[in-house]
């Protein structure tokens, strides 16, 4: 199970500022926010479908505060992007896939690598409103990922483990490349990412 | 040196290219072993000009209909993600033609219970060309590999020991240097041409 923060519709901040606070939200638990929610739901599986954080300014803006000390962030106030309905299905579909799925010795991909690649699929709408669209794409060790291809630029984003990222970026028109690795629970290497998503436009 | 990276090549075995960057082969050691004969007679080495094709193919094995998600596990940059442990099969088409590379691909797509999509192609020197940054060796090596019957089969090697990088970067790599979207958005315009025929 996964978790997503959504904005309120009343707040009247600017989504630069909401993708801020959703970035500081992550910073600010310092643990991805599925294993929050499974110990809530352990003690509580009325609330397995949210999660509830402690609540400080950075959070302000979430759905449903519930009073100065919290605010609860709930799974069906998804917010959800054309570009990115596609993506989602072929990623669920990836999790019926066993080994052997090309005919020959393709890996199917972990439960935690195509949750990876979901939370970093809600991370991404819930901070760009609009973008090219995404595909989903397989490799046979396993390994899913995202990509963008516009004609001028290409970017891509693989997801090797619960976060373990490796993007790889290049503009064709200007030849410039770059190849890195980040962390999908640490936000500024994720709001890196994210940056490269952004240019594509 | 040369002749060992010959034997490896010419081995068939699915992990060649593990072997060979198991050999540490510096550019010029690899350059020389793409230019040694292979043991057919009638066949040359590739030379920097050849144009490769590659066949492109739908697992039909995978049990989902969606054609979306068929397509997700081919007409991708991960449809080349495999090229660092196998290499890559492609055909010299200076040694044979395209309706013969298609007949070809439909031949081994129907023998694989695959659906056969089309062929893509680029020139021998764009892929020995490719390295990960300018100043790092080479990461691919072009090899003449006649088969039985297919004289104008060649392999592409990954002879680097690859990490994520390297491997997240040759996806990138072929999908650009074999214009893998162009390919898909022929294939989006073909069928959307044969749908609206047959409404």
């Amino acid at each position: 199970m996964s978790v997503v923060a959504a904005l309120n519709p009343s707040f009247t901040e600017s989504s630069s500022d909401c993708s801020t606070r959703l970035i500081n939200l992550f910073e600010l638990l310092h643990q991805p926010l599925v294993s929050i929610l499974e110990r809530v739901a352990s003690v509580d599986r009325s609330i397995c479908a949210s999660v509830v954080v402690p609540f400080t300014p950075s959070v302000a803006g979430y759905v449903g505060v519930l009073d100065e000390r919290f605010c609860e962030i709930s799974e069906g106030e998804f917010i959800s992007r054309e570009y990115s309905l596609r993506a989602y299905q072929v990623i669920e579909q990836y999790r019926a896939l066993e080994d052997g799925w090309d005919g020959d010795q393709a890996l199917a991909p972990t439960i935690e690598r195509l949750d990876a690649a979901e939370t970093f699929l809600r991370m991404l709408v819930s901070n760009i409103d609009v973008c090219p669209e995404v595909g989903a794409m397989l490799d046979e060790e396993g390994v899913p990922g995202l990509f963008w291809d516009t004609g001028r630029a290409y970017f891509s984003v693989s997801f090797y483990d619960a976060c373990d990222l490796v993007c790889v970026y290049c503009n064709r028109e200007t030849a410039e490349r770059d190849l890195f690795e980040a962390d999908l629970f640490k936000p500024e290497e994720v709001a890196q990412v994210l940056e490269y998503i952004e240019s594509l436009q | 040196m040369p002749e060992r990276v010959r034997a490896i090549v010419e081995s068939g075995e699915k992990d060649k290219c593990k072997q060979l960057a198991a050999l540490g082969l510096s550019d010029q050691e690899i350059s020389v072993a793409e230019h040694i004969s292979p043991t057919k007679p009638s066949v040359f080495p590739v030379v920097d000009g050849d144009q490769l094709a590659r066949v492109m193919e739908n697992p039909a094995h995978v049990l989902i209909n969606d054609p979306v998600v068929r397509e997700s596990l081919s007409c991708t940059p991960s449809a080349f993600g495999d090229a660092y442990n196998k290499g890559l099969s492609v055909q010299r088409l200076s040694m044979t033609t395209e309706a013969d590379v298609e007949a070809f691909g439909r031949g081994r797509a129907k023998e694989r219970e695959k659906e056969y999509l089309g062929f893509v192609t680029c020139a021998a020197v764009e892929l020995r060309n490719a390295r990960r940054q300018s100043t790092l060796p080479r990461l691919l090596s072009v090899f003449a590999t006649p088969l039985d019957g297919l004289d104008a089969h060649a392999d592409v090697c990954v002879h680097q020991k690859p990490g994520r990088l390297d491997k997240e970067y040759l996806k990138f790599f072929f999908w650009d240097v074999f214009k893998g979207r162009d390919f898909v958005l022929r294939i989006l315009e073909e069928r959307d041409a044969a749908n609206q025929q047959m409404a």
